[in-house]
Parts: structure tokens; C-alpha cells; sequence
């Protein structure tokens, strides 16, 4: 069994009366520790491919699950304690709290996680350092460069050293070389044995992944 | 790094939007406690005019149970069957523990007698005591008594006696000339002759008897049982009776202040409540893709309303403390515009501060309650909608 599996998954939506169908009886699997790309047009389905593998919603039909664990049958809570322990993600806005410094930003994963007594902070600072931001742990968002940014967004999802990483266009809006580092930096946690699954309309990101994944119009190809 | 510290930085960030924020439910909760201290104040002051606007108390001696009326008044009864009155017991009264609430005494003797054929109650009365607890009293001829042997008449004595100004009521070997008339009262002292008490007493060999007291008490500043209980171990042959009517009234324009500070008080809460509601609603929709952000990195519905919660009290309990600063302080500027308190102080009230910052915490968290539940309920996938 794969560490990421998808049977016969299909995610509809409805628009008033009219029944739309994002994915159509998709199956997957991914294996621990593998780098994966899925790559497809706008509007091919990626996105929410992403979003069902990260337990943000639920497959209409189909069975998710990751580690063995169904995501379709777990209820909010368990949902939301899910994506603490085994997600970290990376997005193309970055996300990063705008009243926040880098530090607290990467912290806040660790705001709700138990058991830490006080190590919060080091972890903060060690997972910052990865990412070469240690240095500007005390500015905000609003202090930093786009490719900055991303390095603390970045930072903020390993932080809790979680077993997959989902990264969703991570260099959309950056410059090539700054593209480029986060690329690295992907490669190098992939190197640490973590899963990574990337969104990327680019061929040149999709290749620095071990295999690539086409979808179009809701169906693996 | 906790919960509290995001809400926290998100209130110091908008340093601005919070500032409104705080300084409307301030303002609802200072007018609250503003009507309050005003209404409090004009509460006293009433009952400060009202304790001046006629008796509130009647002494009478020990009785057989009979009913009397006097003055519209009812009380138990005014037959003796122990001793009578006299105005030593006048002096005693003013011995009782509260007796710096007596604001009048006023002894009256009445005696019946015959002026022309006609049967007339004559009332011995101390004239100054008597006006001080009849504000009412106005000569509508002539001018107040100032001898002894000087009468004021009521207006139906004057018609039916056809007596005016400077004339002679025969009493006996004496006449007790009219010094003035009263002007309708509807009481019925429209329909006594009020001469000197001491006059009264000698005329009518009464010694220094005395047939009931009235006493106006300021009763705001004691429980009006406990005097008359005070008055009845002083006067152990008297009756002392409070007359519940006065002591109704002043309740109901108690009431009825209390109920108008309540209502606007109330009205101006809703006010700030809606501040509250509109100012938590529009932060929740402007901070959708950072509360999405929230569900992705693992917070759980109760984390994300805790943090909307926590901001809301943080400001209603600022708010709590600048609205009561703002309502203690403003009424000392406001009131001479509205009455005349001037002697109204500024003075911590343990039990307003706690009620001002209970009620601005309160309104704060439920007008918060449905946006902060609302937030939590976000679609994750809508509010990140990159994904």
C-alpha cells in the first residue's frame, strides 16, 4: 500500500442546478519519500487533487488516505489534527501572516501543538536557519522580498517535521533564480526522506521531481 | 508563542481600526454609566424634593383602632385611649438616632368649634413649621399670620364664613382676626382655620397638648421604618405611622428613573453591541485567506474562534475600562446642563466599574460570538483560493 493513496477518487461541485465534475475517478499512489510533480492546464483538476490529499475537503466518491489513515472518515477536529502532524504546505502567495514576524510566522504551527514546554522557539529559529532567514527572524512579512517570504513559508511547514510536504505552484511568483532556491530547498527535504508533492504548470520544476503526474479534465493521464 | 499573542498582534498591527473599535463600545458603555450616575443623581434629587414635599411620617397618641382621615392621609386612628400628646414629645423626637433625616416637625392641635352657627375645625399650627412641609401653601389674600392671635383660613372657610383680610372670627370672649387666605389647595385645608398652636392651647385651655405630629423625613438617606420604629421607643404612648403614600410615590419616581437609565442604557449597548458585530464581520471577511492558513497548518475550529474571541474581549474589556472613565467623568460636565446637581462628586464605585466592565465584555463577546463561529466554519478551500 502506497503512503499516498487515491482509489477511484471523483470531487464534483455543484454551480446552482449544474453538477461539475473537478476529478473523475482518479486513482494514485505515492510512495513515502517520493518527490512527485503533477502537472496539468488551469482548471485540470491539480489543485483539488492537492486539497483532498491535504485533507482540506473531502472526495465525493473514492477513498483517500495517507499512511493508511481514510481522510473521508474523519470529522473536523480530526481532520484539522491530521494536517498538524503529517502536512506541511507551501503556497504560491506564501500565506504569511501580515502582523506576524518571520519568527512568529514559523511558530505558529507550534501555537497548538502540545507538549512542546518552551522548545517552540528553538525549533522556530533551527527550521528559519534551514532556510537561510535566520539572520531576519524579526521582521514582518512586509519587510521581506518575495523569495524571502517563501523561505519563511517554507520554514513555517517543516517546522513540525512532517512526513509529507505539499507545495502548490512554490515559485509562481518568484524570478527564476529565487524559483530556482526553493527548488533546492525542496530537493534537499526530499533528500531527508520526506514525501513532496509539487502543483507546477512548468516542465523545467516538474522535471527536478522524481515522476510527474499529467492531469487533464479531472483524469490522470 | 500563544493564541493570545496572535490576537494580540493583530489588535497592535491595526493600531487605528482597534482605537475605533475600543472607543465605540467605550462610548456605549460610558453613556451607559453616564445615564447611570446622571439617573442616580436625579434620582437623590427627587427624592431630595420630595422628601421636603409634605409629611411623610405621623405621630399620633396610642388608639382605639378607630379610623381617621386627615389631609387626604389615611391612618389607624386619632381617639385616645393612653396619653395625650403634648410638645414635649416634639422635643423628644428630636433625640431619635436618625434624627439629622427630620427635615420638619410640625405639630398640630385640632379643636372644634362654633363661628357663626357654623361648626369650623380651627388647627393650631406652628406657621413656620407648617410652610416648610406645605410648599404648596399660597395667600391668595392678604399675608401670613404674624401674632398670635393672627389665622390663616382656607379658601371654602373664607366663602362660607365670608370672612377676608382683617376681619374678626368670634371665638368665645376673643376674635382671632384673618391675617390671610389660602389659595385652593384641594386638600382639605381648604376648610380649616389655621391659628397659633400656643394661641390654641391657651384659648382652648388644652394645656400643651398636642393632637398629632407630622414630621417630613429624608428618607433616601435611611429606611423610613427604621424611624418610625425609633420615634415609637422614644414616644412609647404614641403611634408613629409611615405614610405610605409619600413613601409609594417617591418608590415610583424611583422606579421610574431607574427604568429610563435601564432602557437607555440598554438601547445604547445594543448601539455598541452592533459596532462590535459590524467592526468582527468585516475582520473576519478581510482576514479569510489568513484564517485558511489557519486550517492548513493544523488549528482546529475551536483554536480559530478562541483567537477572534480572545480579540473581542481584549477590546471590550479596554473598552469596559475607558467607558467608565468616560461615564464617571462626563456627568460632573453634563449634569448642571440638565438639573441642578452640582454637588454631584466624582467617586469610584467598586460595583459600577465591575457592572461597566461586566457589561462591555458581555456585549463584546455576543456580538462576536456569530462572526467568530461563522469564521470557524469557513470553508478551508474557499478561503485559500490558490487551492
Amino acid at each position: 500500500m502506497s503512503f499516498i493513496e487515491l482509489k477511484n477518487v471523483t470531487k464534483t461541485f455543484h454551480a446552482g442546478e449544474e453538477e461539475y465534475a473537478a476529478l473523475k475517478g482518479v486513482s494514485i499512489g505515492i510512495n513515502s519519500g517520493e518527490f512527485v510533480a503533477i502537472m496539468g492546464p488551469s482548471g485540470s483538476g491539480k489543485s483539488t487533487l492537492l486539497s483532498l490529499i491535504g485533507g482540506l475537503s473531502k472526495a465525493s466518491s473514492g477513498v483517500v488516505s495517507i499512511d493508511g489513515i481514510g481522510l473521508g472518515g474523519l470529522g473536523p477536529n480530526k481532520l484539522s489534527d491530521f494536517r498538524r502532524e503529517y502536512l506541511g504546505f507551501v503556497f504560491q502567495s506564501f500565506y504569511l501572516v501580515p502582523y506576524l514576524t518571520a519568527l512568529e510566522n514559523v511558530m505558529l504551527p507550534l501555537t497548538i501543538q502540545p507538549g512542546l514546554n518552551g522548545t517552540a522557539r528553538g525549533m522556530a529559529l533551527e527550521s528559519l536557519s534551514r532556510v537561510g532567514m535566520d539572520l531576519k527572524s524579526g521582521r514582518l512579512p512586509s519587510q521581506l522580498s518575495g523569495g524571502e517570504q517563501e523561505r519563511v513559508a517554507i520554514a513555517r511547514a517543516i517546522v513540525n517535521k512532517p512526513p509529507l510536504i505539499l507545495a502548490d505552484e512554490p515559485t509562481g511568483n518568484l524570478d527564476s533564480k529565487t524559483g530556482d532556491k526553493v527548488l533546492e530547498m525542496l530537493e534537499g527535504l526530499h533528500a531527508e526522506g520526506r514525501t513532496i508533492v509539487m502543483v507546477t504548470h512548468s516542465e523545467e520544476n516538474a522535471k527536478r521531481a522524481g515522476r510527474t503526474i499529467e492531469i487533464r479534465d479531472g483524469e490522470v493521464v | 508563542m500563544k493564541l493570545i499573542h496572535i490576537s494580540l498582534n493583530n489588535l497592535l498591527r491595526k493600531k487605528g481600526r482597534t482605537f475605533f473599535l475600543v472607543a465605540g463600545l467605550a462610548i456605549g458603555i460610558g453613556a451607559a454609566v453616564a445615564m447611570t450616575s446622571v439617573g442616580d443623581a436625579m434620582n437623590r434629587e427627587v427624592m431630595h424634593a420630595l422628601d421636603e414635599f409634605g409629611a411623610n411620617i405621623l405621630v399620633l397618641p396610642a388608639s382605639d383602632g378607630l379610623p381617621l382621615s386627615y389631609g387626604g392621609l389615611t391612618v389607624s386612628a386619632v381617639n385616645t385611649v393612653g396619653r395625650e400628646l403634648t410638645t414635649h414629645d416634639v422635643d423628644r423626637i428630636r433625640t431619635i438616632k436618625n434624627s439629622q433625616n427630620i427635615s420638619t416637625i410640625a405639630p398640630k392641635l385640632l379643636v372644634q368649634a362654633e363661628v357663626r352657627g357654623t361648626k369650623v375645625l380651627i388647627a393650631g399650627v406652628d406657621f413656620k413649621a407648617e410652610q416648610r412641609l406645605k410648599k404648596w401653601w399660597r395667600v391668595a389674600a392678604g399675608t401670613n399670620p404674624q401674632g398670635h392671635g393672627e389665622a390663616l383660613i382656607g379658601k371654602d372657610v373664607a366663602l362660607r364664613l365670608q370672612l377676608a383680610p382683617g376681619d374678626g372670627i368670634p371665638l368665645g370672649q376673643e376674635n382671632l382676626r384673618v391675617a390671610g387666605v389660602l389659595g385652593n389647595t384641594g386638600s382639605q385645608d381648604d376648610g380649616l382655620i389655621f391659628a397659633d398652636i400656643q394661641w390654641v392651647q391657651q384659648h382652648f385651655h388644652k394645656g400643651n397638648a398636642v393632637s398629632l405630629i407630622e414630621l417630613s423625613a429624608l428618607c433616601s438617606g435611611c429606611p423610613i421604618e427604621d424611624m418610625v420604629a425609633q420615634i415609637s421607643s422614644v414616644l412609647p404612648g404614641a403611634r408613629a405611622v409611615a405614610v405610605k403614600e409619600t413613601v409609594e410615590l417617591k418608590m415610583q419616581a424611583m422606579h421610574y428613573f431607574h427604568k429610563f437609565s435601564l432602557g437607555i442604557s440598554a438601547l445604547l449597548l445594543i448601539v455598541a453591541g452592533l459596532i462590535i458585530f459590524f467592526a468582527m464581520t468585516a475582520s473576519v471577511k478581510e482576514r479569510v485567506q489568513e484564517i485558511g492558513l489557519f486550517w492548513a497548518i493544523g488549528f482546529r475550529t475551536g483554536h480559530i474562534i478562541q483567537v477572534l474571541l480572545t480579540e473581542a474581549f481584549i477590546v471590550s474589556l479596554l473598552a469596559g475600562f475607558a467607558g467608565y472613565v468616560i461615564g464617571v467623568i462626563s456627568p460632573l460636565f453634563i449634569a448642571p446642563y440638565l438639573m441642578s446637581a452640582y454637588n454631584l462628586t466624582f467617586e469610584f464605585d467598586p460595583a459600577l466599574a465591575a457592572r461597566a466592565l461586566a457589561s462591555s465584555v458581555l456585549v463584546g463577546l455576543l456580538a462576536s460570538i456569530y462572526p467568530a463561529v461563522r469564521a470557524g466554519r469557513l470553508d478551508p478551500v474557499e478561503a485559500l483560493k490558490t487551492l
